[in-house]
């Protein structure tokens, strides 16, 4: 596997692919699995992006740890490097979550780190962009919040916990003792409340922790919104990213209109994002068709 | 001992404590509504005997907030009253500097208060500890301030508990159960409510009064969780909104307001409020035999109890 930082040009623009809640998994024959395959590979080609930040949910079902072979199988021929963080149906599936992180680790196109694992969950790291100079233009920060952390008297899903929230603020302090002027982008799967759409039932203070943090320009979340689109609050967008996969989380009916969510921040900081949906046209997050992005480096 | 100042039970089977809040004291000067604050705060003495009040901020405003706190130790050292104080929004309205405010408490006999640790955020940060009959540790009264504004890139939000102070309460807590043992519940005393307050009156599980809107922060530091997350956490009070009184079961933590105390009316230049709205304090109960079980009652000026969860005692 790669180290945790990469050296950009950043003359140019940014392009980051977010691809989500995929599901693959051997039901229907691996033909849903298939397919979504087949869709991550003309996203990636039609994108061509920096990097590839995959939030969570890529793998359910029975055979986790064979679709996720596959799928880093994937990811390693087409050869952008990509980053990962759990959802819950990784971990819901019968593989344990040290089995997955195995097969991550493995993928020579993968920057998935386990982290600190005195910090609550799987998979909290960051990766680096840097100019040829070494300086950090971008952070790139995954956090696992896809725990069903059951306090007492309460089930469901927790936003993170303390120490993650500790976790980030350290972290990011020591980045900031080094550098500054870079911008960090937050990937998680649950959406925080702030998404206004709860999916949790405690807030844990996630989404002021990174508010506090003046580099922090945006948070991404899974597709379990349902809907894709983005707000901003506090100056930071809100990015909810679409399903990318043909899986149904319970096994059952395909779903429909797999998407990719590209993102692109020019040198002057400037942002804009579409979709790629497989039908092979970009729209945006009104559904309305866009033109394809602006051509980017070989 | 565990906290600044801790107490024993002894075999009394309940630790009562006074909650009053927004007593708003602008000055002894004139006859005024200060006068029949303080004879609320005897009548609830008298009545209730707690074992503390505790005062949840806005205890004094305008430019005398010094002499009236000054007064106000005096009346709670003649009395023998004990009590704890955590900081409102109001004493900082005029600029007494805060360490001003500190030495009057300090210095007097029946107050406890600490400012707290110089790094965390707030100036009313500490614990108070109880003790049952064998001398163990089983409350953990928590005070907090979280009353200084803070700015949020560039937005100026009303206060929230920042990590500074969460990171401070949960690591005393595990230091607190190191060397005193598992088994001790904490209660959080603060001034403004938390945004779990508006959930639950979203939720529609609250009883008691709500006259007016919730006035919270509008960014959630994740104190709630953190409450959670000790698992120890039985109770939160509050004041802060002067005519809301309810209380609510919050995924397992009882979320109260207290009953406004004072009879003064900041928003009146601290003449006596007109309202109709009665006033009074929060009895809260804790229970050495059965430490999970936190009641409260609502105690009205004149002697009338307000049951809110569990009984009147």
């Amino acid at each position: 596997m790669r180290g945790d930082t990469i050296i950009i040009d950043t003359s140019r623009e940014f392009r980051l692919l977010q691809l989500s809640d995929l599901r693959l998994a051997t039901w229907h024959g691996g033909s849903l699995a298939e397919k979504t395959l087949e869709f991550v590979r003309n996203a990636v080609l039609a994108a061509r992006p920096d990097f590839i930040a995959v939030t969570g949910d890529l793998v359910c079902g029975y055979f986790p740890c064979e679709m996720l072979r596959s799928f880093c199988a994937v990811m390693d021929e087409l050869d952008v490097p990509w980053g990962f963080c759990f959802g819950d149906r990784d971990r819901s599936s019968v593989a344990d979550p040290k089995s997955l992180e195995n097969i991550l680790e493995g993928s020579s196109s993968c920057l998935y780190r386990t982290g600190d694992e005195s910090v609550f969950g799987y998979g909290n790291y960051s990766v680096r962009f840097t100019d040829e100079n070494g300086k950090t233009v971008h952070v790139l920060c995954f956090i696992d919040n896809s725990c069903l952390h059951k306090y007492d008297g309460l089930s469901g899903y927790t936003c993170s916990s303390l120490s993650q929230n500790q976790w980030f603020r350290e972290s990011q302090l020591k980045l900031f003792r080094e550098c500054d002027g870079f911008i960090t982008w937050v990937f998680v799967h649950t959406p925080l409340p702030e998404f206004e759409n709860r999916s949790v039932p405690v807030n844990s203070g996630l989404f002021c922790t990174l508010a506090e943090d003046p580099t922090v320009k945006y948070l991404f979340c899974g597709g379990d919104l349902g809907t894709p689109g983005v707000i901003e609050k506090l100056g930071i967008k809100l990015i909810c990213g679409p399903s990318s996969g043909y899986g149904s989380a319970s096994g059952g009916a395909e779903t429909k209109n797999a998407g990719a969510r590209l993102c692109t921040v020019l040198a002057d900081g400037e942002f804009s994002t579409c979709i790629f949906m497989d039908d092979g046209t970009w729209r945006n997050d009104d559904g309305q068709p866009v033109p394809a992005p602006g051509e980017c480096h070989e | 001992m565990a906290g600044i100042r801790d107490f024993h039970m002894g075999d009394n089977r309940f630790f009562k404590i006074a909650q009053i809040t927004d007593i708003h004291l602008s000055s002894f000067r004139n006859e005024g509504p200060e006068q029949p604050t303080l004879a609320l705060i005897e009548e609830i003495a008298e009545a209730e005997k707690p074992d503390l009040f505790v005062c949840t901020g806005d205890l004094a405003w305008r430019h005398d907030t010094v002499p009236c706190i000054r007064e106000f130790a005096r009346f709670m050292d003649e009395k023998k009253l004990w009590w704890t104080f955590a900081y409102g929004n109001h004493e900082r309205d005029y600029g007494p500097p805060t360490r001003v405010i500190e030495r009057i408490l300090k210095e007097s006999e029946y107050c406890i208060f600490d400012a707290g640790p110089v790094e965390i955020k707030g100036q009313s940060n500490y614990v108070v500890g109880v003790y049952n009959r064998n001398e163990r540790l089983r409350f953990a009264v928590w005070m907090l301030d979280n009353c200084e504004y803070t700015e949020i890139r560039g937005h100026r939000t009303e206060a929230y508990i920042d990590s500074t102070q969460i990171d401070w309460f949960t690591e005393e807590k595990k230091r607190l159960c190191t060397e005193y043992g598992d088994g001790c519940r904490s209660v959080f005393f603060f001034h403004i409510p938390l945004p779990e307050y508006q959930e639950a009156l979203d939720a529609g599980v609250t009883m008691g009064n709500c006259g007016e809107k919730i006035c919270t922060t509008e960014v959630n530091s994740g104190a709630f969780a953190a409450m959670k997350e000790m698992g120890d956490v039985i109770g939160v009070f509050v004041g802060h909104d002067h005519t809301n009184d309810f209380v609510a079961d919050w995924h397992g933590i009882k979320l109260c307001y207290g009953r406004v105390t004072g009879y003064c009316d900041h928003r009146r230049g601290g003449y006596p409020a007109n309202d109709a709205f009665e006033r009074g304090a929060r009895i809260i109960l804790l229970d050495q035999d059965n430490v999970d079980k936190l009641q409260t009652y609502l105690y009205i000026a004149g002697g009338k109890v307000i049951p809110q969860i569990g009984e009147a005692q």
